[in-house]
């Protein structure tokens, strides 16, 4: 009679025993268990984001050659701006760095771009993350900022062998100290809710009193401050779109609009620090 | 010898694995438009109707510990989840007619629900409490419930014809057992 009632209870007395060996599982073990599950799968996802590639490959050879001979004037005219803008770049660095030796400044932070195509894109309503085909044998790192063509992306949280998981901008857990384009008076940017079906928001805080959006077409622009040593500063974050009174009654909060490209990029960079004694 | 009828949580545990591989590829495409499927609800569901408890447990721990290494929260959350729902589910099926199709859509469809309630409390107890949006929420949990409507009785075949193909059949021992 006891037996058959202990048979009864049996899903539960297991589930009660899984719970408490959990709980005292020591962390190695499942620090240990949490990279070996991951490293396990992650060559299945990285397979399919090279499949996605060959897709992508695929309809690009379905198109017409006069589609491709268009295509190709558009990018020969952009390279020839942009081999101008490296020209003008190059020129700039050398006037920056004459007066950095002139006024005996320190010399900033150089980055690297490290280049990396995104293999999933988690993005529920609980939170917000990419995973890239860049890991710790391309030297990424731990907090390690991630950009694109539209701006800020995110910083990475973790990094495994091959892959990294890039924590996004709008996330609630992300904090950046940001400026307003042409203005150095500092703001704090956070992440906010998600919603389905509209552009990525953020949040501005401790925005000054004298800051208006007057405008919709020509909305305040957020920039990164270079504070914190995480982003350079000067990159695109978002547009403050409205805003209202600050809790403290002193400054303006502000909702943030961010770049709508950031739920379906492909491709992102990750900034690594050139080090001194790196050529 | 490994004896596949006796590691038929092996051959579970991996139609679980492909059914999330696919569901993420889905998921890539959805992001554009911040929608999210899951469909862990399915998995348990059969790993709890169609097999019996440890059988079911353990196809179940791999895909939650998979899951478990790609999500931010504490490393376990989604085992605790998964166990408690596979558990609940055995505790009471011996009350019902198993293998009965809508009773195992009914229950594909409740185990979700309470994975997206399981989730929403895990959240909003760690340190991103204020970044849960419910209306986002309910969204992702009604795709959710709709492509599992979709695919929850083809998936249900696949893994029986999957066990059936290493000669294990469900139907046959179902019936000797009562």
């Amino acid at each position: 009679m006891f037996r058959k009632q202990l048979i009864q209870f049996r899903p539960f007395i297991a589930l009660i025993s899984v719970v408490v060996f959990w709980l005292l599982a020591p962390v190695f073990i499942k620090s240990l268990l949490k990279t070996t599950f991951y490293e396990f799968q992650a060559p299945v996802s990285v397979t399919a984001s090279y499949i996605r590639e060959l897709q992508d490959f695929w309809a690009g050879r379905l198109q017409s050659k006069d589609e491709i001979y268009e295509a190709g004037k558009d990018l020969a005219r952009l390279n020839s701006v942009y081999e101008l803008k490296v020209v003008e770049n190059q020129s700039l660095a050398e006037e920056v760095a004459r007066l950095e030796e002139l006024l005996q400044l320190p010399s900033r932070p150089g980055y690297r771009y490290e280049i990396a195509r995104v293999v999933e894109r988690d993005f529920n309503s609980w939170w917000r993350q990419l995973i890239i085909r860049k890991g710790s044998i391309h030297n990424v790192r731990p907090g390690a900022p991630v950009v694109f063509t539209g701006g800020v992306v995110g910083r990475v949280q973790e990094v495994r062998k091959y892959t990294s998981v890039v924590n996004l901008i709008s996330n609630i857990d992300i904090r950046l100290a940001v400026v307003l384009e042409g203005d150095n008076r500092v703001i704090s940017y956070t992440g906010t809710q998600s919603s389905a079906f509209g552009k990525p928001r953020g949040i501005a805080e401790y925005v000054p009193t004298d800051i208006k959006v007057v405008d919709p077409n020509n909305l305040p622009r957020l920039l990164t401050s270079g504070l914190g040593g995480v982003f350079p500063p000067g990159l695109p974050v978002g547009y403050i779109k409205n805003l209202r009174q600050g809790a403290g009654g002193m400054f303006l909060d502000g909702d943030v609009e961010l770049d709508s490209r950031l739920t379906h990029l492909n491709e992102v960079a990750v900034l690594i620090p050139i080090l001194d004694s790196q050529p | 010898m490994i004896s596949i009828a006796n590691n038929r949580w092996l051959v579970v545990s991996m139609g679980h694995f492909m059914a999330l591989f696919i569901i993420t590829q889905l998921n890539f495409y959805l992001a554009t438009v911040s929608i999210n499927v899951i469909i862990t609800g399915m998995l348990i569901s059969y790993s709890a109707l169609m097999l019996n408890y440890s059988q079911g447990l353990l196809s179940l721990i791999p895909i939650a510990f998979y899951l478990d290494s790609k999500s931010p929260l504490p490393f376990g959350s989604t085992l605790a989840i998964m166990v408690a729902l596979h558990s609940l589910v055995v505790g009471f099926r011996n009350r019902l007619r198993r293998e009965s199709i809508p009773l195992a859509f009914f229950v594909s469809q409740l185990i979700n629900i309470l994975i997206f309630l399981a989730y929403t409390l895990f959240v909003a107890g760690s340190s991103f409490s204020q970044g849960v949006n419910y209306f986002h929420t309910g969204l992702n949990m009604i795709a959710s419930l709709i492509v599992i409507a979709i695919v929850n009785q083809s998936f249900f075949v696949l893994q029986t014809e999957a066990l059936a193909f290493f000669g294990i059949r469900l139907a046959e021992e179902q019936r000797e057992a009562r």
